[in-house]
Order: C-alpha cells, then structure tokens, then sequence
C-alpha cells in the first residue's frame, strides 16, 4: 500500500488531466457556441463515469471524486444567452465593452447611425478589427479573413460571439461613456488598438507591419477615439 | 552521509537521459563520488523522470497555441476566479502539508493519523490544482511577458516536474533520506508561489470575491 499509493496518485492526476484535456479539445471547435455546448454534455457524461470508477481498486477513488465533482458541473455553466427576443434598437450613438468568457480578451464595440467598428484584443497575441451594421437590435461585423462578430441588445446589454484566427468566443458588454471606448493610432507602418473599459483598465496591441506587438501606453488625446464606422 | 549535492529538480535538464551506470563523466561540476553506487542512479532516475515532466509540460505549454478559451466551471463570475478558489484551496492544503510533514519529521514517531491526513491533504491538493494547470496549458500556455507571468510559468512547471519526482521518491526504496522533505520542500516552494503569482495577484488586481 505504501508503495502502491503513490502510483495510484500519479495515475489519477495524469487520467484527470487528460480528461479534462479532451473535454477541452472536444468543446474547442466551437463555429457555433450553441451547438458545442449542446454537444459536449453527451460526450463529457460518458468520459466522467471511468474517471470515477478506475481507481476504485486503489485508495484514491474519494479523491478523484471529489476533483471530477466540479467538472460535472462544467458543460452547462458556459451555456451562451443568445438571440433575445424583441432586441431593442442601438441608441444612435453608442460604446460598449466587455470581455469574453474567461476574460481572455477585452473588446470593445462602437456603435453610431448604425455603422459598428469593434476591436478585440487579449493584450497578448490575439486581437482583431470588425465593421459591419447594426439594424434592430442586431449587429454583424466582419474583420480580417473569416473574423467576425455578432451581437445582439438585451436590456442595453450586449452578447454575441466573436471570432478571430479561427477561434470564437462569447462575449459580454455593457454601455459605457467617456473616456471609456475604443481607441485607435496609426502610423506609416502599423495600427495600434486600445480597449479602456469603465474601470479604466486598458488592453491593447499594435499590429506593426503584421507583427503583433505590446501597445505603448493609451494617450486618449493623441489616439483616436473610434465611432461607428469610422 | 556521503550524499551528493542536492539538485533540485531543473525545468531544463541538459541530461534527460534516465542515469545510465556512469553519469559522472558528463558532469564535471559534479562531484559525485565515483562508485557505481546503485543509490545514485536511482536518485538520478526519480529526479530525471520529474525533470521530463516539467520539461515536458513546459514545451507543450510554449508550443501549443493557446486557445484562450477553455471549459469553465459552474458558480464563479469567471474562469479566472474559479481556479484562483482552486488554487487558493491547494495551497491551504499546501500548509496542511507543511505542517503535517513537521510532526511526521519532528522525531519520536506521528500518530497515524498524522500520515492519513498528510497523504490525503496531498492528493487532494494536486488534483485540485488539475483543472487549473489544464486550462493554463490549453488556454494561456507558457508565457514570458512579464516577470510575473514568466515566474508562474516556471514555477508550473517545476511544481509537477517535483510532484512526480515526489511520488517515484515514495516508491523506491533505498533512496537517501533528504530527498522526500527536500522535494516536499520544492512542491510546498513551487504551490505558494504559483498562488501568490496568479490567486493573489488576481485577488489584488479584481477584487476578492467568487
């Protein structure tokens, strides 16, 4: 026992990792969030019961339990609250941002007369540029190759999916005011994009001749404060 | 006490080769004795195992490409916040470690219940850390771009890589004493500090709550 326990241990923390992992990999092509959520409950409740049930012969199966517990409870908690019914109509002029789910990237949405600019940015190595229309509630933007974003209003709120590099995510945002928004530089050689949320936190990165690169610190009164569809 | 030097279990091994019978002449900064002491190599082999694991963890988390998204899990505002709690939980169970490993060290024999609780809080601590390595590797990967971020890349890293050599420790018999309080030493190290640098900095950062 004393010699076997540990392998036991070892075995379960390489057998949970490794189901988490696939529970990852299998969630991870998600075109549409809807479908892979609606998938992954099917293929995750299969998965979880040998993960339970193999080390039974060894001390470690309360332990695995106990750790698989809140996996269980993972593929409904990112369920997407998509398409509204009866969407508001965008305010004439409008600003929201927000991040992704797992806050992995901040964005920022500008709305005016109906013309969206938004720019979604991880301050690391992801980011993207979108611009597209918003009619009754609803906004569609694209961006670079097959980068795009929707969106739809729910109580002022905004939520859709955005997707850039060929990965997509949720989002959320809310409506926010100055000096909040969308922020934007060019020079000769590359674009720089900021997101400032409403607590003043700044994500931002430049694209300088293709290459992602940190941003400089935001100055919002040299960058441009970016509008609907300019 | 003729032990070697202590060598804590390095991210980046230079040799990954599982301690042949002489590992000697490919070390000249280490002076181990020149015996074809079979204790060397199976401290070699414990120790190399973790160091492939760190190794190994450490290039998937710089060569995949982070997806930035991951499962998440049910009750908390974020994915962030639900390992920060994770990690948060490991490391008190980390301190249970530390001090259970004190009375088990302390001399003059532990109650049994001493060893249960170290053994358990242990298993209970690693495994919860799983989900949160899980979606570091997949989602953020092995980052460099600030002091912070690069320490608590290391520090992953190192933390299975000592775990691992932890565990083979328990199963080899005739391995010196040290190994096991210094490689809990190196776990205990490796637990507060990747909390410090993510659950705290985090806690700092956006405020304490679930």
């Amino acid at each position: 026992m004393r010699i076997r326990g540990p392998f036991i241990t070892l075995f379960v923390v390489a057998l949970l990792g490794g189901i988490l992992l696939l529970v990852n990999l299998a969630r991870t092509p998600t075109d549409s969030t809807q479908a892979a959520a609606s998938n992954v409950a099917p293929v995750a409740a299969p998965v979880q019961a040998p993960a339970a049930g193999a080390p039974a012969a060894g001390a470690s199966a309360a332990g695995a339990s106990a750790a698989a517990a809140p996996k269980a409870a993972a593929p409904g908690a990112a369920a997407p609250k998509a398409d509204a019914p009866a969407a508001a109509p965008f305010p004439a002029n409008a600003r929201y941002t927000g991040h992704t789910d797992g806050n992995t990237s901040a964005i920022a949405i500008t709305v005016k007369d109906n013309k969206v600019s938004a720019y979604l940015c991880d301050g690391k190595v992801i980011e993207g540029w979108y611009k597209g229309n918003a009619t009754d509630g609803k906004l569609n933007a694209t961006g670079k190759g097959t980068n795009q974003l929707t969106g739809s209003l729910t109580d002022g709120k905004l939520s859709g999916t955005v997707s850039a590099g060929g990965r997509s995510w949720t989002y959320a945002a809310v409506p926010v005011s100055a000096p909040a928004g969308l922020y934007r530089a060019k020079t000769a050689t590359g674009t720089t994009g900021w997101v400032k949320d409403s607590n003043g936190q700044v994500t931002g990165l430049s694209d300088e001749a293709g290459t992602v690169k940190p941003a400089p610190p935001l100055d919002t009164n040299t960058a441009q404060a970016v509008e609907g569809g300019d | 006490m003729s032990t070697p030097p202590f060598q804590p279990p390095d991210p980046y091994p230079t040799q990954q080769s599982a301690g042949p019978a002489q590992p000697v002449g490919t070390q000249p900064v280490d002076a181990r004795p020149r015996t074809s002491d079979p204790k060397a190599a199976n401290i070699l082999v414990t120790l190399a195992a973790g160091c492939v694991v760190a190794l190994l963890l450490g290039v998937y988390g710089r060569l995949h490409e982070p997806t930035g998204y991951s499962v998440n899990l049910i009750g908390f505002s974020s994915g962030a916040y639900a390992k920060a709690w994770l990690a948060t939980l490991a490391a008190l169970l980390g301190v249970v470690q530390l001090f259970s490993a004190r009375i088990m060290y302390s001399g003059g024999g532990a109650p049994a219940w001493v060893s249960t609780l170290h053994r358990w809080s242990g298993r209970i601590a690693v495994l919860l850390t799983v989900p949160v390595v899980v979606h570091c590797l997949y989602a953020l990967g092995f980052e460099a771009y600030s002091p912070r971020v690069l320490v608590h890349s290391l520090l992953g890293c190192l933390f299975y890589g000592a775990f691992v050599s932890k565990m083979l420790t328990l199963t080899r018999r005739g391995l010196p004493g040290w190994m096991l309080p210094v490689l809990g030493g190196v776990l205990f190290t490796a637990l507060i500090g990747l909390w410090l640098t993510s659950a705290v900095w985090l806690f700092d950062v956006k405020g304490l709550h679930s």
